[in-house]
């Protein structure tokens, strides 16, 4: 009530109210990226097309996630920013719906399943135990030591 | 959402004041947002009316709906600011109703609104009190509203922050669907006012506002680019916030050319860090003197403001995309960015009476028809604000509407 009575009079004599930011939080998952060039994305993006357009193209496609069109692929241990543009926005824009702590509960997994109905074309995963082995299997996957740390 | 609420609250409110049988207002506000792919265009037809049951007890009812249509990026980062805009299609409804009572100089009224939109839910209740003093040269008021709200979101209660992903659509909101959820917002408004005839040509308000929001607050479909992309997560703004304000006004009237100039004071300040001064200037009179019922009004208004101390612009050198998050906090909305804005306005308006003994329409004593046009140039006042396209448009805004109001 106090804190009311004084955020009435916030104009006038209020020079110091503000909110605390709080400390930056920490969060981290990293799945591999050389995981990603050898086997996800040709097993998984690559495979139900969700680069194309009106899917998750990037410049016309829908969604928050947007892909770019994969060119040549990076060699195993490049460092990420070194990765061509359209591989490293993909492997970012990928690793965003990814939960390293529960990689089935992934919405890039969950979504395009039909978890909910929330994908628009309805499910495209036509193998749902090779997809949640796949990710079980990226998260898994070592991503320290190497030129390809996503960090 | 819960501004256009308390407005139109307030409005029918004020409205109810009215001393004939009733009243009914009907308008439509066509908003557009110039932009190189699609305008974003939001028009807002509104009807709201009231009617006397008794010399003391007056009812009101209001709808208001807001139909947005348009583009708009979503992620806030360098890469894909333009070509990741997102088009979409939105209805908004709210309806209402009220009452207020008059016992002397003073007058009670309170009212509950409903808001409805694919992806937010809104109720609000709204209290009001007003006393007429001195021969009416004194008028005290205070307004009050609660709002409860509900917004649909992804439902990632134990996801942390930099995790947090934005709703792709409103598909599947308040439809119980399993991976979303409804955060809420809770919001209590209160306006107190002094309006006081200061000399015969001369009348002047005070006004002071304090609000005080919890809940979700940020937009769940915006996202934003932290640390090189690394992270890509969903908007975060704090809870909690308090906003207060004081508007000082003045009107004051020009009897050779029977108009009216008025000038506003407005100082704004908030929890968040931002605050803002606005001052506006008005003058109203007749197109010709001898034709009192064609009048027009035009306007300017000046806005600057600070920005939110969460705010880190993408040009500069600590953005989210090179150094990360204020503490918990990061956020792509351009109302946190500092920025000033410029408005010109216009409105022509019309007033009639019925001979004496005759009805417009069979109903009406008196209308009133009223068009009006606004132009709105904003300035962003740090190097990459948040859709930084619409600062380099030759209008960030055009408003035209029009109404009409008729006395029963």
């Amino acid at each position: 009530m106090r804190a009311r009575v004084l955020a009435l009079l916030l104009p006038a004599i209020c020079a110091s109210c503000a909110i605390d930011l709080g400390a930056a939080p920490d969060a981290a998952c990293h799945p591999s990226p050389d995981f990603f060039v050898a086997e996800f994305a040709p097993r998984y993006l690559e495979l139900y097309q969700c680069a194309t357009r009106r899917c998750h193209d990037f410049s016309d496609g829908s969604g928050t996630m947007r892909l770019r069109p994969f060119e040549a692929a990076p060699a195993p241990g490049t460092p990420l920013d070194a990765w061509p543009l359209g591989w490293r926005e993909n492997y970012l824009s990928a690793k965003q719906l990814v939960r390293c702590d529960a990689p089935l509960e992934s919405r890039l997994l969950t979504v395009p399943e039909g978890l909910g109905n929330l994908h628009p074309p309805g499910p495209i995963v036509r193998d749902r135990p090779a997809a949640a082995a796949l990710f079980e299997a990226w998260v898994g996957a070592p991503t320290d030591g190497g030129a390809g740390d996503a960090r | 959402m819960r501004r256009a609420l308390v407005v139109l609250a307030l409005l029918a409110a004020s409205r109810a004041q009215a001393q004939d049988r009733g009243e009914a207002h009907a308008s439509l506000r066509i908003v557009g947002q110039p932009a190189p792919d699609a305008w974003l265009l939001v028009a807002t037809p509104s009807v709201t009316g009231n009617v006397a049951a008794t010399s003391w007890l007056r009812f009101d009812v209001n709808w208001l709906a807001d139909v947005v249509t348009g583009a708009t990026p979503r992620t806030y980062g360098r890469p894909d600011v333009v070509t990741a805009a997102t088009r979409f299609s939105e209805v908004r409804n709210v309806i209402g109703a009220g009452a207020s009572a008059v016992a002397g100089p003073v007058t009670v009224g309170a009212g509950y609104s409903y808001g409805n939109e694919s992806d937010f839910r809104s109720h609000l209740l709204r209290a009001s009190v007003k006393a007429d003093l001195f021969q009416h040269n004194t008028t005290l008021s205070a307004d009050w509203g609660h709002s409860w709200n509900s917004v649909c979101d992804l439902a990632q209660d134990n996801v942390p922050v930099l995790l947090r992903q934005p709703l792709d659509s409103s598909r599947g909101c308040f439809q119980g669907t399993p991976t979303l959820t409804e955060e809420s917002l809770d919001t209590d408004a209160l306006d107190v006012a002094l309006v006081q005839t200061l000399t015969p040509k001369l009348v002047g308000a005070l006004v002071g506002t304090y609000e005080h929001l919890d809940g979700f607050q940020s937009s769940p479909y915006r996202r934003v680019r932290l640390l090189g992309g690394e992270f890509q997560a969903q908007e975060s703004h704090p809870r909690l916030r308090d906003r207060g304000a004081l508007t000082a006004r003045v009107r004051l009237a020009v009897p050779p050319v029977h108009a009216t100039f008025g000038a506003d004071l407005r100082l704004y300040r908030d929890t968040w860090g931002v605050q803002s001064i606005t001052g506006e200037a008005t003058w109203d009179q007749p197109f010709l003197q001898r034709v009192p019922a064609w009048r027009f009004r035009v306007r300017a208004r000046g806005y600057v403001q600070s920005s939110a101390n969460f705010y880190k612009d993408a040009g500069s050198s600590d953005s989210y995309e090179t150094t990360g998050p204020a503490g918990n906090y990061f956020t792509g909305d351009p109302e946190m960015a500092p920025l000033a804005d410029l408005l010109l306005g216009m409105r022509a308006t019309y007033t009639t009476t019925a001979p004496e003994g005759k009805r417009f329409g069979r109903m009406f004593t008196d209308g009133e028809w009223t068009m009006f046009f606004d132009y709105l140039k904003e300035f962003a006042l740090s190097p990459t604000p948040p859709v930084a396209a619409r600062f380099s448009s030759w209008a960030s805004a055009l408003v035209l509407g029009f109404s009409v109001d008729g006395r029963f």
